[in-house]
């Protein structure tokens, strides 16, 4: 086990260099010249050139690649270009907030999606099942974007019962307002991901209980609670936790989304921010950060995947 | 449980399926002969009918330009089938070969598929389109492109985890155990047993990528106005949504709909094709 | 069961939204804006939301009110020299920075040398390049002497970017920004508000009476107006037209609209083809009515003009009538113009700006029955400055009004101008001629019959489709007392309160 975590943890980080190459090349592919951004509409162009010297916007890829990515080891994320303010604050504060929004809303993903799904699974063809699986079929179909419209037109604008902004300061109202801002977009960032893994957990749920093995442990008369403790749930939890770690992904795209439309200054703000803008290090910056997070996110997944298969053994051919 | 016996077992169609075929197969209708239906076109302006409820003349009402929005959104009907149906084919045909293939080789091709995978999967797909669409010019077919690459990897991912799963059973190890190739053991043992998970994971599929393709229009990188993709006709109409919510409304309505049956035949054919739904275990 | 829970929910999230605002009860008035704010260097702003912020933070020489005359700030009193030449403004002494430190003559001067500076990279440098030198005969007085007379010199010193800073702390100006005016700069959270809290030592005795004022961003308008209604701001910045009047209706805001020099226009560019052919613009003109526009993309909130000066102002050419739409005139111009089939161009809109998308769509489709094919192509504002100004041939953009009609006008319509060099690259004699003599008066009589002859020169060759100027309204919730829209799209803040 120890071996097999070193040898992913080092994928990782190869993974987390190719993606600096990766982005680089992608983000200075990016149309737009970033100096006239910065200058302005009317800047002259020997005001352009002289900034493009001074930013080293004139050197080659591979240089602009090496600074960027050598101040990136040694913690200095650079200066915004559009907002003349060191990023590395930015971004932690905003990935501060974002967090908490994720945080919520995968762990009420993973617990309410799971237990709606061994609740289905295990009690097929009830009424509570089939309007479990409505509700799945019409959550999963909403997107994000017209959701987040609806629920501010029902609970903020028609009913008044909750603010259309996603963010409070703590230290401004407490805990109780701050929460009160979230429901709506956490609400909005969930329901899809609740109905999908719900809907993945009963449907390998129920594969799992009608296997072979399932069915000679019930012959063996092994009492149906351990059945589905013992034997159904770790193999029937494992496309779950692949999906939850996609779901990640997933989430944090709507979190772009979500963060735009309820007003929450977290990272997908910041993100889109830097895009419009073209703030180049600012977008650098912001891409690592969400991309490292994602690939922990699927190292955890890849590590519970193994320790829950038995018969995955780290990374062995299963001959 | 003899040949015979299963035959005579054989379920009818699932209601899913036949209810979500239905309704795809009306929406692809209207898509297609929508326009001839619809008295209205598309891109007219009527100043002096502009942001009516609806009524009988106009069933959804009209935008703030006096447009019929049921006429924009019968026409935006086809870009959302063309941006889910195109994407989710790319996907497939690219990430499921790639996961079998990751899943069997074990060695340094596996390794290298995977890398690949976790590269481009290390990204959120939204903001993967996003970049994707943001250093070209939007139109029609970029959009499709970039929401089918953004789904190969996670095609690979469960198409590997699938075929994971079945090389660990016992048939396949059998099978090894008889001296079968490669190939044989991926099209003959695998690719079968593995399809029931990819089917209920293309319908899901197919979901995501319209739901993406409408997402990137509504962030402005996917279709161009005056198109009517669904996504572009739902943040056109965030300005007007208390005044007019039949704007937004009528395409979300729309989306959710096409999406619902979309699921409702995925699902169908899942309980339709998977061998253990149907009380026979494999091996 | 139910029941009881269909009535305590809404009753418990009501009582959680009642929690009072901490910001709110402190009389702070919270003003709900769009976008973030890029820059806090006043120098450098160029968005409206920076232009509320800088004329809450610091004050310029002189001031514009809301009725456009402009009054003394940070100058007491100014003279000039029969030439206008020569400019003296006399400074309010005892006025302190936020940091303590009284202002002073060297400061004015230190400004406006880093304005002038190209390295800075301020927007506005064009407007200030007939300054020819500055001096301080003493602390308290500072001397400008111009490169020609020019009669606006007191108004184009009320502009947004000229504001006076702290002659020591330009460097530190993008993070914490120091100023003189009525409020004092205390947090930025990029993305979601701007706290600023008030300047107990203003000179302006017994100003501000807030306690503070924050900038709320919230990008998407559904929510502003969600959030106005239900109290959890109180003003809400830039009211799209299409809102004006269903929020009128509402008992509890007040809805503040007022007509406005600022102009959005189909930019042509006239060094390429097809806007290189002054009939095929006029063509345009002809194909489509204004009064069409302004009702189908404004909701009626704005008129059409004819070029940056609005149909409000003394200067406009009431007398030029606004073109009746004649399809088949517009065909018959662009067939001499050798276009018999019409003409196919893409004409691009700036995603994220509404109505100038709305504006985009509109031309698109009024333009069709007089042989103009349209494309519409969405580009990012931001990409506007690097692949869309001065290189595509038609594009829709905008400009907030200018101080005077000299800065408003001679920049964008005078064959050197610099922002003619940008968008229109327009030549035109009479044109030319009105804007140089019209800027070496002080004289409004003199003026008048000069910028109606470049109106009515314009009207037979147009640069391009100066489709209307906009009202600009604001949003209130009806305690906010004694603040009222500025046509210049920015507050006046020192008076207003909050009778909560």
């Amino acid at each position: 086990m120890a071996g097999y975590l070193a040898r992913r943890l080092v994928a990782v980080v190869g993974v987390l260099w190719a993606m600096s190459i990766l982005i680089f090349g992608i983000v200075h592919l990016l149309p737009g010249n970033v100096a006239y951004m910065i200058l302005g509409e009317y800047a002259l162009p020997a005001a352009v050139q002289a900034l493009e010297a001074k930013l080293g916007l004139n050197d080659p890829l591979p240089v602009q690649y090496w600074r960027w990515f050598s101040g990136l080891l040694t913690g200095d994320l650079g200066q915004s270009l559009v907002m003349e303010r060191p990023i590395a604050p930015l971004i932690v504060e905003a990935m501060g907030r974002s967090a908490v929004l994720a945080a919520i809303s995968l762990a009420l993903v993973a617990v309410a999606g799971i237990a709606l799904g061994i609740h289905s699974a295990t009690h097929r063809g009830t009424l509570v099942d089939r309007v479990l699986t409505l509700a799945q079929y019409f959550f999963i179909a909403v997107p994000e974007f017209f959701w987040c419209i609806v629920v501010i037109l029902v609970f903020a604008a028609w009913l008044g019962w909750l603010p259309a902004t996603g963010y409070t300061p703590l230290a401004d109202g407490g805990v109780l307002r701050w929460a009160a801002h979230l429901i709506l977009p956490v609400l909005t960032l969930v329901s899809g991901l609740i109905a999908h893994v719900s809907r993945l957990t009963r449907s390998s749920m129920i594969e799992t209980l009608e296997s072979n093995y399932i069915l000679a442990a019930r012959a063996k008369g092994v009492p149906e609670r351990l059945v589905l403790r013992r034997h159904a749930l770790p193999n029937a939890l494992l496309p779950t936790i692949t999906v939850l770690a996609v779901d990640v992904g997933i989430l944090m795209g709507g979190i772009v989304v979500v963060e735009s439309i309820f007003a929450y200054p977290g990272l997908g703000r910041l993100l889109i921010f830097a895009i419009e803008n073209h703030d180049v290090p600012l977008l650098l910056a912001g891409m690592m950060v969400v991309t490292t997070v994602y690939a922990l996110a699927n190292l955890v997944a890849d590590l519970l995947y193994a320790a829950v298969n038995p018969r995955i053994r780290y990374g062995r051919s299963v001959a | 449980m003899t040949v015979a016996a299963e035959r005579a077992a054989r379920p009818p169609l699932p209601s899913t399926l036949i209810m979500g075929a239905v309704v795809v197969a009306l929406i692809v209708a209207a898509a297609i002969i929508g326009p001839w239906l619809s008295s209205y076109d598309p891109t007219v302006f009527a100043v002096r009918e502009r942001l009516r409820p609806p009524s009988a003349a106009h069933w959804f009402g009209t935008d703030e330009f006096g447009r019929d929005v049921l006429a924009r959104v019968l026409e935006g009907a086809r870009y959302s089938l063309g941006i889910g149906l195109g994407a989710t084919t790319i996907s497939l045909v690219l990430g499921v070969p790639l996961g079998l293939l990751a899943a069997f080789r074990r060695d340094w091709m596996g390794e290298a598929i995977m890398r690949g995978v976790d590269l481009l999967i290390s990204i959120p797909p939204i903001l993967l389109g996003m970049l994707i669409l943001a250093v070209t010019e939007p139109s029609l077919w970029k959009t499709v492109v970039a929401v089918g690459i953004v789904y190969v990897p996670i095609m690979t991912r469960i198409a590997r985890s699938v075929a994971l799963g079945l090389l660990a059973e016992d048939f396949v190890q059998a099978a090894r155990a008889r001296g079968e190739g490669a190939f044989y053991i991926l099209a003959r043992e695998i690719l079968p047993n593995a399809w029931p998970p990819i089917i209920v994971e293309t319908a899901l599929r197919i979901t995501f990528a319209i739901l993406l393709g409408s997402a990137l229009s509504f962030l402005g990188l996917g279709l161009q106005p005056p198109a009517s993709e669904w996504g572009l006709l739902i943040a056109e109409s965030r300005p007007f949504i208390e005044q007019a919510p039949w704007i937004g409304l009528a395409p979300g309505i729309c989306l959710c709909i096409l999406l619902v049956s979309v699921n409702l035949v995925g699902e169908g054919l899942r309980e339709l094709l998977d061998p253990r739904l149907r009380g026979r275990g494999h091996g | 069961m139910t029941m009881l829970l269909r009535l305590a929910l809404p009753a418990a999230l009501a009582a959680v939204i009642a929690l009072p605002d901490p910001a709110a009860a402190q009389g702070v008035l919270r003003i709900a804006v769009g976008t973030s704010l890029k820059l806090l260097d006043p120098a450098k702003t160029t968005t409206g939301e920076e232009y509320i912020f800088d004329n809450l933070v610091f004050n310029g020489l002189t001031r514009m009110r809301p009725d456009l005359e402009v009054e003394p700030e940070l100058a007491e009193s100014w003279s000039y020299t029969p030439d206008l030449k020569t400019w003296t403004f006399k400074l309010r002494k005892g006025v302190k920075f936020h940091n303590g430190r009284e202002m002073t003559a060297d400061d004015v001067i230190a400004t406006y040398k880093r304005i002038l500076d190209p390295a800075t990279g301020s927007g506005p440098r064009s407007n200030y390049e007939m300054i020819d030198a500055m001096e301080a005969p003493d602390p308290y007085t500072v001397v400008f002497r111009l490169k020609y007379a020019y009669g606006g010199f007191a108004d184009i010193l009320s502009d947004r970017q000229v504001k006076i800073l702290p002659r020591d702390l330009f460097d530190q100006m993008a993070t914490a920004p120091v100023g003189t005016g009525p409020f004092v700069f205390k947090s930025y959270t990029p993305g979601d508000r701007l706290i600023l809290t008030k300047n107990a030592a203003y000179f302006e005795s017994g100003q501000p009476k807030l306690d503070g004022v924050e900038l709320r961003i919230m990008p998407e308008m559904s929510v502003r107006i969600a959030a106005l209604q239900a109290g959890d701001i109180d003003v809400l910045w830039e009211l799209p037209p299409e809102q004006v009047k269903p929020l009128k209706s509402n008992p509890a805001l007040r809805v503040d609209s007022v007509a406005t020099a600022s102009w959005d226009a189909a930019i042509m560019n006239n060094a390429i083809p097809p806007f290189n052919d002054p009939r095929v613009r006029k063509a345009f003109h002809l194909a489509v009515d204004k009064r069409d526009v302004v009702e189908l993309t404004l909701f009626g909130e704005g008129a059409p003009t004819i070029s940056p000066i609005p149909p409000t102002h003394p200067f406009f050419a009431k007398d030029v009538p606004v073109t009746k739409a004649d399809p088949v005139a517009a065909k018959r111009l662009l067939r001499e113009a050798g276009h018999p089939n019409g003409v196919k161009v893409p004409l691009v809109v700036p995603v994220g700006r509404p109505v100038r998308e709305r504006l985009g769509v509109t031309l698109q489709q009024l333009a069709k029955p007089a042989g103009f094919d349209i494309e519409i192509q969405r580009v990012p504002f931001a990409r506007y400055a690097a692949e869309v100004s001065g290189i595509a041939p038609f594009y829709v953009d905008g400009y907030f009004a200018r101080p005077t009609i000299d800065t408003g006008t001679h920049p964008f319509l005078h064959s050197q101008g610099s922002w003619n060099a940008r968008l229109f690259k327009y030549k035109n004699k009479t044109v030319d001629e009105a804007l140089d003599k019209a800027r070496l008066t002080g004289k409004p009589e003199e003026q008048k019959p000069l910028y109606i002859a470049m109106q009515k020169a314009m009207a037979d060759d147009p640069p391009g489709y100066f489709a209307y100027a906009v009202n600009f309204a604001c949003a209130y919730r009806v305690d906010v007392k004694d603040v009222a829209t500025h046509p210049m799209r920015w507050f006046d803040l020192r008076a207003g309160y909050v009778a909560r």
